[in-house]
């Protein structure tokens, strides 16, 4: 998997991410090459609707969630319901936009879990203690083949359905995936000089770990947590249809999915709009990891390295940073070739 | 490779340990006494206690889990609580279905991915590249019960707008009639197929556009292929051990979309049998059935680098190697 | 076979590789293309050979014995691939085939190129891998059961035997070692002298162009700088990039080498 930034010999976390620009700063140029681009700048607005629609839904919906009306079951959309209702007499809508803040937390916590799950694993596989490592790496192998869905029904036994299933189910496969794919470029930067040198100067494992392995894993991190975030929301509708996911009672997109399916009959169109809501964000959540990727690299984004070089040589002469950008628009195009020679490698990645 | 192989065998039945023994105790340990829920709500404690005895949940735990393996690895495996049928029997029957299903999903996949994978990473023009780099993106996140539904409106029999299809059901004889089966189950393969589908696509492409990039397709065209000939006889074949891995892996991951499938598509196969037994809480079936499930797919893992072994020839070489040692 | 190219121009989504290059090479002539690396120089051959990567814009002209190879399509451009174009690649351990033996691999321009009986096919395989000095039993062989030298004589093998008449080499010695270099040189030039080929001499390294070509171009980030006879600016660089390239070769050249560069 030659991927383009693990060619690249990389210097250590200080280098590639030198203190002088703040996290602020830091953030207002990521977010601007992030929206320089197609991909990036619709990915920010779906996932900004995702976490307002979130937000406003625990206060406010067209009509309350809570609200059936026993005689205007499963109604073609109209004016009061403008996705229709379901068997219970409920509007769809209001419980699609209250779906989003489940399946934002669902997608949070399983991001988080496989996370730190992945790390985990990663800085056991590359511990200095071969036996440590070898059998965490032929223990990940072994397990990898395992779907997510089979975890979700050993869970759903004794737990019933509910938001754990989901999280634990996808956080420990995305986990295990993560750690598979993290490797590689862990083992380059810890067999590197700077993780050497700093091991014989007698730094822990751990802070080696945190401060030189970790900040050299970002990019492929990025791509790999916002996929999984993606397919998380997948998973929360495949079990919850299944009846092993979110249970009944607790709006999701899974279950507003479910619902359309019954819809089918009633008026067809409606079946869409979930999925299309479902389709959209996982797009966003696809496209997002890649867009930060390009974007949050200093060695791959010349805006980023323009911003932290402005900031580090002065503050007082704050026109130079306007001056750097302006002179890399034209090698950007250069460093876009760089990124789609080495998307290929990224995408393989991805398993 | 000899030695490859015995370690992978020694750590896939290793591996089957394991999650047998943490589908044992998923079952047990964690809140919620599966012979209360079963035996009812307000059923009164004999009966609870008799399922309980009746399930085998009176002895030790030790004791209940050889008993379930010595009798797994016989062949049988056990009677559902419910139904008092033979498990094995159940699953039988309905593997005619599921694995049909599995393989057809994993035909269009395979018909769909790779070919519009190799055209993607040999297109001309940028747009067309970018163009087939969303369409993979947005086919990949598809939820597999969209697709089932999208299908189901524009093609299944009666409410589709081209009704063509049938959309419920599997016939009742069977793969006796093999026109129906086959055509009951194309709508559910074609839904999980072509999301799966765009994931290998994804991965063809990007497998095949660094080959594109390496000496070995120029060698190739130096020595008098076209592009394409030279992408597909040499980059392709490279790509392979990758691709081995992808498909195996996707497989795994298809098995949620299979599920669905069963479902929404009514077909009694084993995923609709598992669902259906979890929601039960049957546990002597969900144990076995798990268990079943999970060595399938380990063992697919292991054939997978088993494949990948063979044909990656660095791997040869390093076989090789080993023996002149 | 003559090749002569004309303002050829190459750039990859807006940036330009190639800069009006001009670049001839008469019958049965051996000119040397030196440049540093990233100047671009592989990408000449790779026009030439019309595997350039599917999103460069080229324009120009190069002319290969009268035929214009810019807009051809790609069949008939690799109808002349491997039968009267052949090319060396850089490192041969990523261009052989790893898959294929090496005999397949040497008989595959044969195959692509001419109707021949088994053992027609046959004869000409170990009649050249002889000829490039490897034994007859290495046909059997994997590429990555080979030496480095040795993947280079198999890749040499490959591009000559069909006798090509045009040869592209593209740093055919810079993965290796310094006597084989020397060997893969030597080896080389002997065969292009015997059968009277046209070759194009690709490095970045002026020690090994003096014992190949006795004319070459200096390239320089996609522009030609320089062209002259090989000893003339090895004496007297006119361009600030070939005495550069002119002092490295002295610099890194053992002694003895160099010495009787100067001498000549």
């Amino acid at each position: 998997m030659s991927c383009e930034h693990a060619d690249r010999p990389r210097l250590g976390s200080k280098a590639a991410f030198p203190g002088r620009l703040g996290f602020f700063g830091r953030m207002r140029v990521v977010l601007a090459s992030m929206w320089r681009k197609a991909s990036g700048r619709y990915s920010l607005i779906v996932l900004a609707v995702w976490i307002l629609v979130s937000l406003v839904s625990r206060f406010w919906t067209p009509v309350p969630i809570w609200t059936t009306d026993g005689y205007r079951i499963w109604r073609a959309p109209s004016r009061d319901h403008l996705l229709g209702t379901d068997g219970t007499g409920a509007d769809i809508l209001s419980w699609l936009m209250a779906g989003s803040a489940t399946n934002l937390a669902i997608s949070f916590l399983a991001v988080i879990l496989s996370g730190v799950l992945g790390l985990l694993l990663v800085m056991a596989m590359v511990s200095h203690r071969s036996g440590v490592s070898q059998t965490v790496v032929v223990l990940v192998d072994a397990l990898i083949s395992l779907p997510t869905v089979l975890l979700a029904l050993i869970l759903a036994v004794p737990l019933g359905p509910s938001i754990a299933v989901v999280v634990v189910a996808c956080g420990f496969g995305y986990g295990l995936n993560l750690a598979r794919i993290v490797r590689p470029q862990a083992l380059l930067a810890a067999e590197s000089d700077y993780v050497q040198s700093a091991r014989h100067s007698g730094v822990g494992s751990f802070r080696i770990f945190c401060t030189h392995l970790v900040p050299n894993v970002i990019p492929v991190l990025c791509v790999q947590l916002s996929m999984s975030a993606g397919t998380s929301v997948l998973a929360e509708a495949g079990l919850t249809y299944l009846g092993v996911g979110v249970p009944a009672g607790l709006p999701s997109w899974g279950h507003s999915l479910t619902t359309s399916v019954k819809f089918i009959n009633v008026f067809p169109l409606t079946v869409l709009w979930p999925g299309l809501v479902v389709t959209m964000v996982v797009v966003a959540l696809n496209l997002f990891g890649d867009a930060l990727r390009d974007a949050i690299d200093p060695v791959a984004n010349p805006r980023l390295r323009a911003a932290v070089a402005a900031a580090g040589r002065s503050a007082l002469r704050s026109e130079e940073y306007q001056e750097a950008s302006a002179q890399l628009d034209d090698s950007d195009h250069h460093v876009d070739n760089a990124i789609h020679a080495g998307e290929g490698g990224n995408d393989v990645a991805e398993y | 490779m000899a030695r490859f192989l015995m370690r992978r065998l020694v750590l896939f039945l290793l591996a089957l340990m394991g999650i047998s023994l943490l589908i044992f105790l998923a079952l047990r340990i964690l809140p919620g006494d599966v012979a209360a829920v079963m035996a009812g709500l307000d059923a009164p404690p004999e009966r609870v206690d008799r399922l309980r005895r009746q399930m085998g949940l009176d002895r030790s735990y030790p004791r209940q889990y050889l008993d379930w393996i010595s009798d797994f690895l016989k062949g049988d495996l056990g009677r559902s609580i419910l139904t008092n049928r033979s498990i094995a029997s159940q699953v039988g029957i309905r593997a005619q279905i599921t694995f049909p299903l599995i393989l057809l999903g994993l035909g269009v996949a395979l018909l769909l991915g790779i070919p519009l994978g190799c055209a993607a990473a040999l297109a001309r023009s940028p747009r067309m590249q970018s163009f087939s780099h969303m369409a993979a993106i947005v086919g990949g996140s598809v939820p597999a019960l969209w697709s089932g539904l999208l299908l189901i409106m524009l093609f299944a029999k009666g409410s589709g707008l081209i009704g063509l299809l049938p959309s419920q059901g599997f016939p009742a004889l069977g793969w006796a009639q093999p026109g129906q089966a086959l055509s009951s189950l194309t709508l559910p393969a074609l839904s999980t197929g072509i999301i799966v589908g765009a994931g290998i696509m994804r991965y063809t492409r990007s497998l095949l556009t660094d080959m594109l990039s390496s000496g070995y397709v120029d060698m190739g065209m130096a020595c008098g292929m076209t592009r394409t000939q030279a992408a597909l006889r040499i980059g392709l074949r490279l790509a392979s051990p990758q691709l081995v891995s992808v498909v195996g892996l996707t497989m795994a991951e298809m098995i949620t979309g299979v599920m669905v499938s069963e479902n929404l598509f009514a077909l009694p196969g084993l995923g609709s049998m598992l669902i259906t037994d979890v929601g039960n809480r049957d546990l002597p079936a969900v144990q076995s059935e798990l268990l079943l499930l999970a060595a399938f797919f380990l063992f697919l893992g292991l054939l997978v680098d088993v494949t990948h072994r063979l044909i990656d020839p660095r791997f040869r070489g390093a076989a090789r190697q080993e023996v002149a040692d | 076979m003559s090749l002569s190219i004309d303002g050829l121009s190459l750039s990859i989504n807006g940036r330009t590789i190639l800069d009006r290059v001009n670049l001839r090479v008469a019958d049965g002539q051996r000119v040397g293309l030196i440049g540093s690396s990233g100047s671009g120089k592989s990408m000449i051959a790779r026009s030439v050979l019309g595997t350039a990567p599917l999103t460069a814009s080229l324009s120009g002209s190069i002319l290969v014995d009268g035929l214009q190879i810019l807009g051809s399509d790609d069949r008939s451009l690799a109808d002349l691939r491997g039968s009267r174009m052949g090319m060396i690649f850089q490192n041969p351990s990523t261009a052989l085939n790893p898959v294929k033996k090496v005999y397949s691999q040497v008989e595959l321009p044969l195959r692509r190129h001419y109707r021949l009986s088994a053992q027609e096919r046959r004869r000409r395989v170990m009649e050249i891998l002889q000829r490039v000095g490897l034994d007859a039993d290495l046909a059997g062989s994997y590429p990555h059961e080979l030496s480095g030298g040795q993947q280079q004589r198999a890749a040499i093998a490959t591009a000559l035997v069909t006798k090509p008449r045009l040869i592209l080499a593209d740093e055919p010695t810079t993965a290796l070692d310094a006597i084989t270099q020397r060997q893969i040189v030597d080896l080389l030039v002997s065969l292009v002298d015997q059968s009277g080929a046209s070759l194009l001499f690709i490095t970045h390294d002026f020690s090994v162009l003096a014992r190949v070509a006795d004319y070459c171009y200096i390239l320089d980030a996609g522009r030609l700088v320089e062209s002259g006879q090989t000893q003339s600016i090895l004496r007297d660089p006119s361009s600030p990039q070939g005495r550069t390239l002119v002092r490295a070769a002295r610099e890194l050249t053992l002694s003895a080498d160099g010495g009787k560069h100067e001498a000549d």
